[in-house]
């Protein structure tokens, strides 16, 4: 890290600390360890957004809702006990398209991308406004603040602060719905951010040779905790696996198991290492083929 | 008051010096890989560091100097070596990235179902089949507690050679008394 490089981070860390002491016309999530207040439920997450915001919102409205589908249909075929939580961070990455636009516009659309989602995974799961609508606005609210200035790109000096700065209004927001959540809904799973996406990921567009395969993966560590509690590990249903989606980057770094099936009845079962390729540019994908075995 | 300002602006020209080790460092991969603006405060430190052993040290008498030097030798001596140790304990390279995971020395209950008797001292593969993520092996308070180790230990090696060198410098004069007989 250079001297300028330095100084970014520094004025980063500066406009981080300024925000966050910034009067706003929210509550900080931080302190706001009041009774929970009624806040209208169509209205919670309305804004009042800048333009260029607000149709970002709308445009990830779509994504989001086939995101909570996917979730949904996963959910239904799993056949353990309940979750014991909901993680307000999701792995779900927005559309990749959004590499190609500069970092302000990449950020803006990343935060309403994840906004949009956390609200429908919200809802979805049955939690009511009164406990997500007040903290997501707050975090939204913030995390626009901490976007006002200058933004680094991906990799650039700062980009950890403001990841970091953003990472935490996630962890602020969840901690007041969880505040919330224990008064006003005590039966509904704990809210908690946990993440866990795997660090220093490198997207990898996993495909299908030949085409028309459905490939899963897990990670071999979450294949391990399967079978160490006795569960048929290779089982979609019984074991948490992720579906590639066609055409579609996943982040990933490490080793995982992976199964896939063929329409002509072929299958593959093997382990494979995830590991980024330094020739290629940040936003490229490693193209990784699945064969049969 | 000429020998005021030569005197602050040696002192401040070493310790901008010595800011730039903490980037340095982060070129050779020495610092720690948390928290992200870790170089920034290392920075900020060292300069101030370099402004507080100015301004008690540099009208003391040699013992007294030489006190401070010995008790900020001793101090980055320590932080060096509690440094070293705990990086050496904790921390693993990600492979084909700059990248550095921090281990922790609780594990959690997913990784004893996993790893029994070898928690929490797992292998590197362990990191590597969980997506290089610490905190699904190990508690979030034990990563934290790493963390923690690692930064303060890094600071106090920072502000201790600062506190050394600047006690060492922060005496002597850049000319003779008779070049500035007012002082």
């Amino acid at each position: 890290m250079g001297m300028g490089q330095q100084a970014t981070a520094l004025a980063l860390a500066a406009s981080l600390l300024a925000a966050c002491s910034a009067d706003t016309p929210t509550t900080d999530p931080a302190s706001d360890t009041s009774e929970p207040q009624a806040a209208p439920a169509e209205t919670a997450t309305a804004g009042p957004w800048p333009a260029d915001y607000a149709a970002m919102r709308t445009a990830a409205a779509g994504w989001a809702a086939d995101e909570v589908a996917t979730e949904a249909q996963a959910a239904a075929r799993y056949e353990g006990p309940p979750p014991e939580d909901f993680d307000l961070f999701s792995c779900a990455l927005p559309d990749p398209e959004l590499a190609e636009t500069d970092p302000r516009t990449r950020q803006l659309a990343e935060l309403a991308h994840r906004s949009v989602l956390m609200e429908a995974r919200l809802k979805a799961a049955g939690y009511s406004p009164d406990i997500w609508g007040e903290p997501l606005e707050t975090l939204e609210v913030q995390a626009l603040k901490l976007l006002s200035g200058d933004v680094p790109a991906w990799g650039a000096p700062g980009y950890d602060v403001l990841e970091e700065g953003l990472n935490g209004l996630q962890a602020q927001a969840a901690a007041t719905m969880e505040l919330r959540r224990q008064t006003l809904q005590p039966e509904q799973p704990r809210i908690i951010n946990e993440g866990g996406c795997g660090a220093f990921e490198t997207p990898f567009l996993v495909r299908a040779d030949p085409p028309g395969g459905r490939i899963w993966l897990t990670t071999r560590f979450t294949f391990q905790t399967c079978q160490a509690l006795g569960k048929s590990a290779w089982d979609t249903a019984q074991c948490r696996w992720t579906e590639v989606q066609p055409d579609r980057p996943m982040e990933l770094s490490g080793t995982y198991m992976v199964q896939a099936r063929w329409p002509d009845g072929r299958t593959l079962r093997s382990s494979q290492r995830f590991q980024p390729d330094p020739s290629l540019g940040e936003d490229e994908s490693v193209p990784v083929t699945i064969r049969p075995g | 008051m000429d020998q005021y300002l030569r005197d602050l602006l040696k002192v401040v020209g070493i310790g901008g010096a010595f800011a730039l080790l903490p980037a340095l460092a982060a070129l050779a991969g020495l610092s720690p890989p948390w928290p992200p603006a870790i170089g920034g405060v290392s920075a900020l430190l060292i300069l101030v560091f370099s402004l507080i052993v100015w301004e008690w040290v540099r009208k003391s008498r040699t013992s007294h100097r030489r006190a401070w030097i010995l008790v900020a030798l001793v101090l980055t001596l320590a932080g060096l070596l509690g440094y070293l140790i705990l990086y050496s304990l904790f921390i693993e390279p990600v492979p084909g990235t700059d990248e550095r995971a921090i281990r922790g020395f609780t594990c959690t209950p997913d990784a004893l179902k996993v790893h029994k008797e070898a928690c929490p001292d797992l292998p590197r593969e362990a990191l590597e089949d969980a997506e290089w993520e610490s905190l699904k092996l190990w508690t979030r308070q034990s990563v934290t507690l790493v963390r923690l180790g690692l930064a303060f230990s890094w600071l106090v090696f920072t502000a201790g050679l600062i506190a050394t060198v600047g006690a060492i410098l922060a005496g002597r004069r850049l000319k003779a008394p008779a070049a500035n007989p007012a002082d």
